[in-house]
């Protein structure tokens, strides 16, 4: 047993017996790490710090080799992100980044996957209201192509020949982006016009557009793609909350089912 | 699986009980004269018989609502939301509130799939709405973590055009913490010193 100490986001925290929780970090060096923090729901209501979703905190537990749970001794807030709290579509962005990074099982750290996430969320943080949809999604993205499936939006996934501007092209889930218009009429998958690949675009080069149009859209082809890639087994839990805030944002103008 | 093992099973399910500490539960029990396990049983019978959610604030109870809600001595004009009914407990222990409870059943958590649907808003909003409903202000006394917070802006979000006042337990709480386990004191400054939102 060895005494460690590492720095760390909170990405889920569940109720353990009375007054424990079980809280899992992702942290730079050592990827996701599971601590078990034995009393510590009495010890923040008595000032023993805040352990909160979403903050960065400086975490000392023992380490088990072969365990995957170790006991958490000590922590340290680093920075807190209540502020993500304020606003019910921030707060579902940002537990989607958490829920994201959870489904991906990893065998080691990555000092840029950890960067990707703190960054979404600084992001989530800082952005004007309108901004939201864009900079989650802008974060999703990221976080998906660091897991190592960026998608392909210049060439046509099936015949290579790039994307032209204009025509009506398809995203092809299994081949991992787009198809061009040639190839999307014998293709399935999403439909993209050139608004929506602009946009797209945008995103994945971290600059979305503020007021996003369809961002209802996006965030289902950005579900299907991740969970396609990831784990096809499963479903978001946070696509329950965040799926209808984003379709009563009313970001953009309408888009035809299954079209983004 | 022997009757010992099968209580020391169902004791360990409790919070803060682990298997030892069940074990020794069971072996308290067996040197114990029969008749006081037996009342025991009874009254975890009668628990599980009896005791149902007070059809208005959702707090539990063993009558036909419970007996805040049936004390016409309350002050009917506020009404404090929790997020459990345990803390409907804590708050009552500090004796400093006098007014009408509803109980959520939980906070927003998309993590868990727990969105406002989830909760007991609608009947929230029916208390609000009752012909001869009194209330002139709410107090959100969600947990003070990022996700009670987000519960208690959705809420304010959802009050607010009903012409009430809405007020959130002053900070001071701190951060991260359960409700469940503020101390008295804490908790009595809290509802005390709570905030417009």
């Amino acid at each position: 047993m060895t005494l460690v100490t590492r720095p760390g986001t909170l990405l889920r925290s569940h109720p353990y017996s009375e007054s424990s929780r079980i809280l899992r970090f992702l942290t730079p060096e050592a990827g996701i790490v599971a601590v078990m923090a034995r009393g510590v729901r009495k010890q923040a209501s008595k000032g023993g710090g805040p352990l909160d979703l979403f903050d960065d905190v400086e975490i000392t537990y023992d380490h088990r080799a072969g365990r995957d749970l170790h006991t958490l001794r000590e922590h340290r807030t680093l920075k807190r992100r209540g502020e993500l709290g304020s606003n019910l579509l921030r707060f579902a962005g940002a537990s989607f980044l958490s829920e994201l990074i959870l489904t991906h099982t990893m065998e080691e750290g990555s000092p840029r996957l950890h960067d990707r996430l703190t960054s979404g969320l600084d992001g989530l943080l800082a952005c004007a209201s309108e901004e939201i949809p864009g900079r989650f999604l802008a974060a999703g993205w990221g976080i998906v192509a660091e897991f190592g499936f960026p998608p392909e939006l210049a060439r046509c996934v099936r015949c290579n020949l790039e994307i032209p501007p204009e025509g009506m092209t398809r995203f092809d889930l299994a081949e991992g982006g787009l198809r061009c218009p040639e190839c999307a009429a014998s293709g399935v998958g999403p439909r993209l016009g050139p608004g929506a690949r602009t946009d797209l675009r945008a995103i994945l080069a971290g600059a979305p557009p503020s007021g996003l149009r369809g961002a209802a859209e996006h965030f289902n082809l950005l579900e299907r793609f991740a969970l396609h890639h990831l784990d096809r087994r499963r479903v978001f839990q946070t696509s329950a909350t965040l799926a209808p805030l984003l379709a009563s944002e009313g970001t953009g103008d309408p888009t035809p089912e299954g079209q983004v | 699986m022997s009757v010992i093992d099968e209580v020391t099973r169902e004791l360990s399910r409790l919070p803060g009980i682990g298997p030892r500490t069940a074990t020794r539960l069971v072996y308290h029990l067996m040197r114990e004269p029969g008749e006081r396990s037996r009342r025991l049983s009874a009254a975890i019978r009668e628990l599980a018989d009896r005791i149902h959610p007070c059809p208005r604030c959702g707090t539990y109870t063993e009558l036909e609502l419970c007996r805040i809600c049936a004390d016409r001595a309350r002050d009917r004009t506020t009404l404090c939301v929790v997020e459990s009914a345990f803390e409907v407990h804590s708050i009552e222990k500090t004796g400093e509130f006098r007014g009408l409870f509803h109980v959520l059943g939980g906070r927003l958590s998309p993590l868990d799939g727990i969105g406002p649907d989830e909760l007991n808003v609608a009947s929230l909003l029916e208390r609000i709405g009752e012909p001869d409903a009194e209330i002139a202000e709410i107090i959100l006394a969600t947990n003070p973590s990022v996700e009670g917070e987000a519960t208690a802006v959705y809420l304010e979000g959802v009050l607010r055009p009903l012409g009430v006042r809405v007020t959130r337990l002053a900070r001071g709480l701190p951060m991260g913490s359960d409700l469940e386990y503020v101390d008295g004191s804490t908790l009595a400054e809290a509802l005390s010193g709570r905030r417009e939102m």
